[in-house]
């Protein structure tokens, strides 16, 4: 970073203005940066509001999309889609327009979107000969504005931004050129994290492909084509009921995203009763099934303790831990239960139960009789390198697309307040 | 021998327990008035029980001389109509009709106190508690229920249990049988907060214009040590009504003067056909009450009712007319009108007072341009029993000394107790909001002092996000250092990369 920008910057927080800048009501900003009230630059049009009865399902001739706060959040995905027949001309708004939402989730920014635009929503018009789409949408999106658009919508129930209130907010009226170049430089970090988003989804697909391929003996890597030896779960498993008679304090819960985790930070509080004397006690490397399904686990989920030396569980969950692990490897065993393979075997053995809904009828019996085809030692070794390996390179991605967003916010931060310029 | 002592939790959950009996066959609303009613008659009893082994120790069993004292009590009662009397005829086929005679008998005794509290409860009612054998069955249990619990002031652990009970009991139910026409039973940290913030003195007269069961004017009148306070209490719903005299006369406020009518259309408290005016004014009127005004229109009038100013005999509607499907302002514009010279008053509301416009916004700037408003509280949602919705408390003042004021965001996380179903208040955050009141002075992100000026500017929207900032600051991004940690993510990325790579050749993929 440049040293006059830090400069600039040590002294903002310093609370002093630097040379070449003034203090307005909405920061720190270029001398000749001049401000304007929202409402010298903008008009909005208010959306429509159509009864549930009076849409359509499908689409038809002279019918719009109707954009509501609810369909926009799924925009791209599946699910019931209203139409609008013959509305008038006020309420259509194109790719081009950018629209707001006032009530709901106020202070949302939609653009890129053709159709009739629900009551929620205002459309911002401005002349677009002085002031350019994308610069707007990112101004918008600025912390000042969400700030003050908050302030203005208020905290009850359902906050609601006026028209009034909306046009009192400031706008840096900076000249067409420059607001193209901040919206230029801003847009392609947005570009790059949706493509990041895309890549990693795509990642996502190639592990499980991995995953069908690799853990069914479907495809085999070379060197490797012993005979798959077909053995029931007990017979490489034990069940593991340690009490917890050591006075264990952390409880642990299974969360399909974050494997076991402890209670506090996964609920923010503890659940738990507050003996847990009759808890399993579980040790690094051991197992745990919890019964209940879950998004993405449709027969419950069997995760690994990573993150702990030790910890308690509710005797809920079924402990077990290898028998050997010189002759088989947890690791692999990880990915295989991560993997869901073992579904439709459990489906077998799983009845739901009546009360408790959620949570599968399994026994530990008929679980640790289930039956599973496994490679030898090494090809376990092998295949649980290559399924490790993708995952590191998932998280990676998952760790640039997160600072990837925090760059962005960074300039966003440096772009709109004119703490750093760009060239035009 | 040492006496068991009843503490104020064994209380509750024994009349807890006696609800029991009709829970699940009559709707709570019903029969909390015949259990609160049996509350009452066994607490009276076992003063009068307690008092009457004292007299006849000390005149020595001379029955005539302990009769002859009894009659100044506080309270008089005669044998017949003491719970242990009723229980004695607990199988009697007549119970029904024996404790409403019983109670008539009460009333009678203790007219001046009393008078007309049972009128809305029978319980001989066929339509109410079934036919007689289910009638007789569920009386007998609740008889024997309230039997064990031992209520002799020498028996409980603090002097308040029974009024606490009470006051329990009615919580209780609020939250049991949940909202109904938004009617919310005022918890009792929002009592305490409101109390605090009027600071009642001595000789001064409380009132509340919708005093429910009379929780905050017990409030009130409690912040007064010498107990030397008149308290006035209006209240429309009858039963309700009758709660509110039977818990003044056990929180020991026998001089309550509390009216049972629409405090709208018909307010009791009058002095020379005009409103009565006072010190301190409490409340919690119903959320935005529906037809608030029907009370004005008078026999036989037709739908198209329509609320004037000129309909109201005590001129309190000037500053404007609230919405006929809101009568928030209808109480404030009351309470304003009943304020004494110097008097302060704070009441709850729902936060749609702040912001709404037509006639409310009128309203809101009269009352800012008169220079009565002096405070604004915003309260953490979820603090009343039976609804979510935020609530604020608007304070008032008459012969301001200051033309700004001060608003106070309670609201946000760390400034009360979250509870599974309800939050709560805790002794902190209610002081925290008392001396920011007492303080009057800007706290960062908690309070500010709004000017006139501000006011008008925000065209006299009170809504509390806009004067104080309770938005955090965005840190600076650290642009450098996220730039390393890319880099380094980047730099290791293409090692995993090359990697996985070498392994889908392998694998012929």
């Amino acid at each position: 970073m440049r040293e006059d920008v830090k400069e600039i910057i040590k002294l903002i927080k310093m609370g002093i203005i630097p040379c070449g800048y003034k203090k307005t009501k909405c920061g720190v900003l270029p001398v000749d940066w001049p401000i304007v009230d929202f409402g010298k630059i903008f008009k909005i049009n208010q959306g429509l509001q159509i009864p549930i009865s009076e849409r359509f399902l499908e689409k038809g001739k002279n019918r719009y999309y109707y954009i509501t706060n609810q369909f926009i959040k799924n925009l791209n995905t599946e699910g019931e889609k209203y139409y609008i027949e013959a509305p008038s001309q006020s309420v259509i708004c194109c790719e081009d327009d950018v629209l707001m939402t006032r009530t709901g989730n106020t202070g949302m920014v939609v653009t890129n979107v053709n159709g009739v635009f629900h009551n929620n929503f205002f459309k911002i018009s401005f002349d677009r000969s002085k002031y350019d789409k994308n610069f707007i949408v990112h101004y918008l999106m600025s912390s000042y504005c969400q700030n003050i658009i908050m302030k203005f919508a208020g905290t009850s129930t359902i906050p609601d931004l006026n028209h009034g209130d909306f046009y009192k907010i400031k706008f840096v009226n900076i000249q067409r050129a420059e607001q193209q170049k901040i919206a230029k430089i801003l847009s392609s970090w947005d570009k790059a994290i949706e493509l990041k988003e895309q890549l990693i989804e795509e990642k996502k697909k190639q592990k499980k492909g991995l995953m069908q391929k690799l853990l069914t003996s479907e495809v085999r890597l070379l060197g490797f084509d012993e005979k798959w030896e077909k053995v029931l779960l007990k017979d490489i498993f034990k069940r593991v009921t340690r009490k917890n008679t050591i006075g264990n304090t952390n409880v642990l819960t299974i969360s399909a995203q974050k494997g076991l985790i402890n209670q506090k930070d996964f609920f923010k509080k503890s659940v738990a009763s507050s003996i847990l004397d009759n808890y399993y006690l579980l040790r690094k490397g051991e197992f745990a099934y919890n019964k209940s399904y879950s998004n993405g686990y449709p027969k419950g989920a069997i995760k690994r303790l990573n993150h702990y030396d030790s910890g308690v569980v509710t005797t809920l969950y079924i402990c077990f831990k290898l028998i050997d692990s010189s002759e088989n490897n947890a690791e692999y065993f990880e990915h295989y239960f991560e993997s869901g393979l073992l579904n439709q075997a459990i489906t077998k053995i799983a009845h739901e139960g009546g009360r408790a809904h959620g949570l599968l009828n399994v026994s530990s019996e008929d679980f640790f009789n289930l039956p599973i085809q496994i490679p030898s030692y090494k090809t376990q070794v092998k295949i649980a390198e290559i399924l490790t390996c993708a995952d590191r390179e998932r998280q990676l991605l998952e760790q640039e697309l997160e600072a990837l967003k925090i760059q962005k916010k960074g300039l966003m931060q440096l772009l709109l307040t004119g703490i750093v310029r760009v060239m035009c | 021998m040492e006496i068991k002592k009843y503490t104020q939790q064994e209380v509750n959950s024994t009349l807890w327990r006696a609800c029991d009996t009709f829970r699940g066959k009559i709707d709570s609303s019903i029969y909390k008035d015949y259990v609160l009613v049996m509350l009452f008659i066994k607490y009276v009893s076992d003063i009068y029980k307690e008092h009457k082994e004292v007299l006849m120790e000390k005149y020595d069993n001379d029955v005539e001389m302990v009769q002859r004292q009894m009659r100044y009590e506080r309270f008089v009662l005669d044998e017949i109509s003491t719970f242990d009397y009723i229980y004695s005829k607990r199988n009697q086929p007549e119970i029904g009709e024996i404790i409403n005679k019983s109670l008539a008998h009460v009333e009678e005794e203790n007219k001046t106190k009393l008078r007309g509290v049972f009128k809305n409860i029978d319980f001989n009612s066929e339509s109410v508690l079934g036919n007689t054998k289910e009638r007789n069955s569920m009386l007998k249990n609740l008889l024997e229920d309230f039997k064990n619990l031992d209520l002799r002031p020498s028996r409980l652990i603090e002097e308040d249990v029974i009024g606490n009970a009470y006051e329990y009991m009615i919580a209780n139910f609020a939250s049991d049988a949940g909202k109904k026409g938004g009617e919310f039973f005022t918890p009792s940290e929002v009592s305490e907060l409101l109390s605090r913030l009027v600071k009642p003195e001595e000789n001064d007269r409380i009132y509340d214009p919708t005093c429910g069961s009379g929780s905050l004017l017990i409030k009130a009148f409690n912040k007064i040590p010498s107990g030397k306070a008149q308290i006035y209490g209006q209240e429309r719903n009858g039963q309700t009504h009758s709660l509110a005299r039977m818990n003044m006369f056990l929180h020991n406020i026998d001089d309550a003067k509390i009216a049972w009518g629409d405090t709208l259309s018909n307010p009791l408290h009058l002095e020379n056909d005009k409103l009565m005016k006072f010190q301190v004014v409490v409340a919690n009127p119903p959320f935005s009450l529906d037809k608030w005004a029907m009370g004005f229109a008078g026999e036989g009038s037709d739908k198209a009712f329509k609320m004037e100013e000129s309909l109201d005999p005590y001129k309190r509607f000037g500053f404007g007319v609230p919405p006929i499907s809101k009568g928030d302002y209808a109480f404030v514009l009351h309470m304003i009108h009943s304020l004494a010279e110097g008097g302060r008053m704070a009441t709850v509301l729902p936060h749609g007072v702040l912001f709404r416009g037509a006639s409310e916004g009128k309203i809101r700037q009269k009352l800012i341009e008169m220079n009565l408003l002096d405070a604004v509280i915003g309260l953490p949602a979820n603090l009343f029993f039976g609804t979510g919705i935020p609530a604020c408390v608007l304070v008032f003042k008459q012969n301001r000394s200051r033309d700004d004021v001060i608003f106070i965001d309670a609201s946000k996380e760390g400034f009360y107790e979250k509870g599974k179903n309800q939050n709560k208040l805790r002794e902190e955050d209610i002081q925290r909001i008392v001396d920011a009141y007492d303080n009057y002075e800007t706290v960062d992100k908690f309070a500010y002092v709004a000017t006139k000026e501000e006011i008008k500017e925000n065209d006299y929207n009170l809504n509390i996000p806009r004067y104080v900032d309770t938005f955090e600051e965005e840190e600076m991004v650290d642009m450098e250092a996220v730039a390393e940690n890319i880099a380094k993510i980047k730099s290791e990325l293409a090692e995993v990369e090359e990697q996985m790579e070498k392994y889908l050749k392998e694998l012929g993929l």
